[in-house]
């Protein structure tokens, strides 16, 4: 039973980190209370999991073949990247931690799916460019029609306030839906878990990382690299989620990181490359490429030193 | 949604409510101006200029009341923002009312025949400016497109400048007492600062309006 811990652990740390990246734009423009966002996310999470969570589940236990002494190293290698990645404030990918620390197994024992694996990367590339296209649609289209109403200030913000919130609840939702696989997907392999189990605890899990300790990385997506406006906000949120909503009904656990951060950046396109804060930018590229990395070198290190 | 609805309404009755008080205290300065200008200063002028300041004083206890709507959080705070700074530029019109009013009493300044007419003309070119201002500040409460009402406050400040140069040119010219014509060219001068203000307001206005398209 005590694997399950490592489960949880990642659970929360997908919450602390990937919870950011749906309401951060909309708590720093400050549209939003932290408060509401945490509690808005949390809900939605576990609903997405329930809801529309299990397919990606059958794409990383497809990876390699799981062991319950396999699962416990993978999730806790994952949990401790994601983690330390928390800690310095990046916002990276849960999902590439976890297909990282099964790979990381998979070397130790000569054994890897590479046409799931190749799925997986396709996908992940896939996000950015996604939400970047889909910024640029969504930008001018729903800004053009904003511009047209008729509505005085007072609406606009209103209308705005009502977006965010609902793209904040959606991007939560498809979140749940996305990444509940990544949290408990080994332990269905190994029948720690029945399916309905694997989604609630991941779903429980995601949504209390979401709040306890979501608020650093939320600085990083929501301060730090662009700063944004409500409208902003509002269309890199819903752009995200959509994506990210998109790979949870093709079964590939995504990034949502990747996700509004491809979708920040496109709005900094718009807006003039100046408005980037590259610095912020190149650290969480560096966080998106050593976050597999890492976490394939610690499950093979921890499988290794306490069960081989 | 019909608390959002009551509360949006609430706020802008009292924004209009200020603009009332705001017009009543521009009609004052208006009615006390001339009987200044026309009269010149007597016992009884104080009434008319008290007046204005009464106007003023009340203009001023509504903004407050706004002030404390709006961040009771009735808008996002960039929006908040914005509409507080347009608000608190504008309140310094009515208080330039009052002051011109008492400019004109205390220091007793006396208007000759020659210039009465082209200083009141002065008087109403800066109050058809600020009323421009008044619609378009309505214009971002109720509608979008305040563009006409910009271009035309410029104009009339363009236009009160050239009446503002050759006031004090002809003033200089005059054979009033130096100390007179310092008087008098600073009453022009302060009077044409209402369109200068309405111009500051006018900018934050544009501005306001420009960041919310996208």
């Amino acid at each position: 039973m005590y694997r399950l811990l490592s489960g949880i652990f990642m659970g929360w740390s997908v919450g602390s980190n990937n919870s950011a990246n749906i309401f951060a734009t909309a708590v720093f423009s400050k549209t939003i209370r932290y408060r509401t966002a945490i509690t808005l996310c949390a809900i939605f999470v576990i609903l997405g999991a329930l809801v529309e969570g299990q397919r990606g589940m059958h794409t990383l236990s497809g990876l390699v073949e799981q062991t319950m002494d396999s699962a416990f190293i993978a999730s806790l290698a994952a949990a401790l990247t994601v983690t330390l990645m928390t800690v310095l404030r990046l916002p990276v990918s849960t999902s590439q931690a976890m297909v990282g620390a099964i790979i990381g197994i998979g070397i130790l024992w000569g054994e890897v799916n590479l046409s799931g694996l190749t799925k997986v990367v396709i996908c992940w590339v896939g996000t950015p460019v996604g939400t970047v296209i889909i910024t640029l649609i969504l930008y001018p289209l729903i800004g053009k029609i904003l511009d047209m109403l008729p509505i005085n200030i007072f609406t606009r913000d209103y209308i705005l306030k009502i977006g965010l919130l609902t793209a904040g609840s959606y991007g939560a939702y498809a979140l749940g839906a996305n990444n509940v696989a990544t949290v408990t997907g080994v332990y269905i392999q190994t029948g720690q878990l029945t399916l309905f189990q694997a989604v609630l605890l991941g779903g429980a899990s995601i949504a209390l990382g979401a709040v306890t300790y979501s608020k650093n990385v939320m600085m990083t997506v929501g301060k730090k690299l662009v700063k944004l406006d409500p409208f902003s906000a509002f269309i890199a949120v819903a752009s995200m989620a959509l994506v990210v909503h998109f790979y949870a009904k093709v079964g590939v656990p995504v990034s949502t990181s990747q996700g509004i951060v491809g979708a920040v950046l496109s709005i900094g396109i718009l807006k003039g490359v100046k408005t980037i804060n590259m610095k912020t930018l190149v650290s969480i590229l560096f966080g998106w490429l050593g976050t597999p990395l890492v976490a394939l070198i610690l499950s093979y290190i921890l499988y290794r030193v306490i069960f081989m | 949604m019909a608390i959002f609805w009551k509360k949006e309404k609430l706020i802008i009755n009292k924004i209009e409510s200020y603009l009332d008080q705001v017009d009543t205290c521009r009609d004052m300065f208006r009615r006390s101006m001339e009987e200044l200008i026309r009269f010149g200063v007597k016992k009884e002028s104080e009434g008319s200029v008290d007046l204005v300041h009464r106007a003023e004083a009340r203009a001023d206890d509504i903004r407050r009341e706004i002030e404390l709507d709006l961040y009771q959080k009735a808008l996002i705070p960039e929006s908040r923002g914005d509409v507080l700074g347009i608000l608190e530029t504008l309140d310094d019109i009515p208080g330039l009312f009052e002051s011109l009013c008492y400019q004109m009493s205390l220091q007793k300044i006396e208007v000759p025949e020659e210039f009465k007419e082209r200083f009141l003309k002065l008087i109403d070119v800066n109050i058809e400016s600020y009323n421009l201002l008044r619609e378009a500040i309505l214009g971002l409460f109720y509608r979008r497109d305040v563009q006409d009402e910009i271009k035309k406050m410029d104009e009339k400040e363009s236009e009160s400048d050239r009446i503002e140069r050759a006031l004090i040119r002809d003033i200089f010219d005059s054979s009033l007492e130096k100390a007179d014509k310092i008087l008098l060219k600073e009453i022009v001068v302060n009077t044409g600062d209402i369109s200068d203000l309405v111009e500051i307001v006018s900018d934050r206005l544009t501005l306001a309006v420009i960041k919310r398209r996208i």
